[in-house]
């Protein structure tokens, strides 16, 4: 057992609370964006100012925690110097990690920074063991996050083909899409997914009431229609645009309509088309589940995982919390004897109240 | 011309191929970007198919997949990256193959694809130490960003010019779930939708097309109006998609615009026939990429 290391549970925080809570409920590492384009959450209400990065840090390394910055979009010539000032920070407020996707981020590191270390993004899309050992022997990368794409045996492959950490997500959204190779949202609003970090800003969010029908359509496109029978309420329409466009500070949590309403309709993967080959109508796009893992965190470990990330930085600290202590138990019944390790009635309630989907999935990781 | 898009099956691929060998093209790249199961021909195959073509002068490049998840799959680009003149990476690792001189790819040139998500100029200056001959930019990324990148480097500088655009790659085969199958359990239903399925909004308007696991535009991405701009920003080829309707007729068009035979305005009218759901170029021009703006 001389190389033992338990796996760390790496948790998301869009502000100084939610950095606290991560700390306090179990976190081994927080995660944190800069406030800026730098990161591919660059939504109004969440991320933190320069000062906030050196609060939260010294919160972290206070606890003995470490602490992360995520500086992973995809920078073009205006957004560059953007992406330099966030590792300039991270550094100064001495960040255990940057967590980076583009090569002009990793070279201005590897220059000015070399003791800064470095984790792969999920953006990168490390979807085989080669992709991450050019980056290793590139820019001297220490630890890779998966995409969500593999399945548990492949990640055993990958684990087995790298001497670099690896870590996968294992709670949170289940995006449908490869990070890093989504344009959906910017085919219909122009405004640049991996360069500005706004997956489906909600500015380019309408609500149309036509006869009984509420249209919601993003730049003018329809996303989907909705029979104002078969919900609950007839919100006026300020009232569904003003809570959009807070959605994401929101820490009311998603119960009650139209505020989960909103938060379910506004992507376009969670649009709902017609198939015109099958004639189909329905969310093909979308994937209507939570990634749930605690029930095959055991084969995690066992492929070879060194890290478990929780998605989630635009969600609000009470998830922070709830998801750091769900895992730390989980995590440490299963060290405590893994041959007993089993899911508890109580986790699972907890997780359906921090979410809007109530359907749990393992994802790809037991098969596509 | 960009490698086949769709699922075609074999005799499809090498009858398109062999029309292909008269085509005014310079460089042809195959392969299939999305899906492994694809890889439906045997090195001998598919080096026959390159024979033909190299023998009608052209360069032919081998693209690989975006998404390579296992081994098997590496395995599969090791037995075809050294068939061709180079190999259009489309994923980091293939890099490895060029840094450690392996022999597979011995006096091959390397391209980095458009999956690489190469959007800025010192991105782009960093793989020029690889010898990386060509650069596919991403999608959607503007003229003013292309222009900074080709006029930073050395590398030359290829953009799609012609047809639909990818706005996603997924784990999900959406081909598959429309028909209720597993992608494990696929069948390669694909072959049964050569021009993919189209998703059109709940109100009739034709959005997207979707390929696999992959999310085209329904709309065809068109920068022939715009042939003289990206001669000036410094962009130096332009990749046509190919179609199995009128991939000849769309590489005639555009070679007869660029050598200055005919104009754009009168290019695009013909073009616009070829586009069953329209034509789009706004992410060319920093603006939704479903919208069209002529010169």
């Amino acid at each position: 057992m001389d190389n033992f290391r338990k796996v760390q549970l790496r948790v998301p925080a869009g502000n100084l609370k939610a950095v606290e809570a991560a700390i306090e409920n179990g976190a081994d590492a927080v995660y944190v964006g800069f406030d800026s384009a730098s990161n591919l959450r660059n939504y109004s209400g969440i991320n933190l100012s320069h000062d906030d990065l050196v609060k939260g840090a010294d919160l972290a390394h206070r606890a003995n925690k470490e602490f992360y910055v995520v500086i992973n979009s995809y920078p073009q010539a205006s957004e560059l110097k953007d992406s330099f000032e966030a590792v300039k920070y991270a550094y100064e407020a001495k960040a255990d990690a940057i967590i980076v996707s583009d090569m002009a981020v990793m070279e201005f590191v590897k220059s000015n920074f070399p003791e800064l270390e470095m984790h792969l993004s999920v953006q990168v899309g490390c979807t085989n063991a080669e992709v991450i050992n050019f980056y290793r022997d590139e820019f001297g990368i220490t630890c890779a996050v998966l995409p969500r794409v593999l399945t548990v045996d492949e990640v055993a492959e990958i684990a087995k083909g790298t001497d670099v950490d690896i870590e996968v997500f294992v709670m949170g959204s289940l995006c449908t899409a490869y990070s890093g190779r989504c344009n959906a949202s910017q085919y219909i609003t122009g405004e640049s997914t991996n360069s500005r970090g706004v997956c489906t800003s909600p500015k380019f969010l309408e609500f149309t009431p036509e006869e009984n029908l509420l249209f919601v359509k993003l730049n003018n496109v329809t996303l989907n229609e909705f029979d104002f029978g078969k919900v609950n309420a007839s919100p006026s329409l300020s009232k569904c645009v003003s809570r959009c466009g807070s959605e994401v500070v929101s820490e009311s949590g998603p119960d009650g309509w139209p505020n989960s309403f909103i938060v379910n309709k506004r992507h376009v993967c969670k649009g709902q088309f017609v198939n015109k080959k099958t004639g189909k109508k329905d969310y093909l796009l979308h994937s209507h589940v939570i990634l749930d893992t605690l029930p095959i965190l055991p084969e995690l470990i066992k492929a070879g995982v060194t890290a478990f990330k929780v998605e989630g930085r635009q969600r609000p600290s009470a998830y922070s919390a709830g998801t750091a202590r769900i895992l730390r138990e989980a995590i440490d019944l299963y060290y405590s004897n893994p041959k007993t390790y089993q899911v508890k009635e109580n986790w699972l309630k907890e997780i359906d109240g921090m979410f809007e989907e109530m359907d749990h999935s393992v994802g790809a990781y037991m098969g596509r | 011309m960009g490698p086949a898009p769709f699922s075609w099956g074999k005799e499809k691929i090498k009858s398109f191929y062999k029309e292909i060998e008269l085509a005014e093209v310079d460089n042809v790249f195959i392969g299939d970007i999305v899906c492994h199961k694809r890889h439906i021909f045997s090195s001998d195959e598919l080096k026959e198919i390159i024979n033909g073509l190299q023998n009608a002068e052209k360069k032919v490049f081998v693209s690989t997949l975006a998404l390579v998840t296992n081994n098997k799959e590496l395995e599969g680009i090791e037995e075809i990256i050294g068939l061709g003149d180079g190999v259009e990476a489309n994923m980091m690792g293939v890099f490895n193959y060029f840094r450690e001189k392996n022999p597979l790819v011995a006096d091959k040139k390397l391209i980095a694809g458009a999956f690489l998500n190469i959007y800025n100029w010192k991105a782009a200056e960093y793989l020029s130490k690889f010898n990386v001959e060509r650069i596919i930019m991403p999608f959607e990324i503007s003229d003013s960003s292309i222009a900074d990148i080709a006029k930073s480097i050395s590398s030359k500088i290829e953009v799609y010019g012609w047809g639909n655009l990818s706005t996603a790659l997924s784990w999900r085969c959406y081909t598959a779930r429309s028909l209720d199958i597993s992608r494990d359990e696929c069948k390669m239903v694909c072959l049964d939708y050569p021009e993919g399925m189209v998703l059109e909004t709940v109100d009739r308007q034709d959005l997207f097309i979707i390929n696999g696991p992959q999310i085209l535009s329904a709309k065809t991405h068109c920068l022939i109006e715009y042939i003289d701009k990206l001669k000036d920003i410094g962009v130096t080829s332009i990749r046509i998609e190919p179609s199995l309707k009128n991939t000849v007729e769309v590489i005639n068009i555009y070679r007869q615009t660029i050598k200055g035979e005919r104009d754009g305005k009168e290019a695009v009218e013909i073009l616009n026939k070829f586009a069953d759901h329209g034509l789009c170029n706004g992410w060319f021009l920093g603006k939704p990429g479903w919208e069209y703006v002529a010169a």
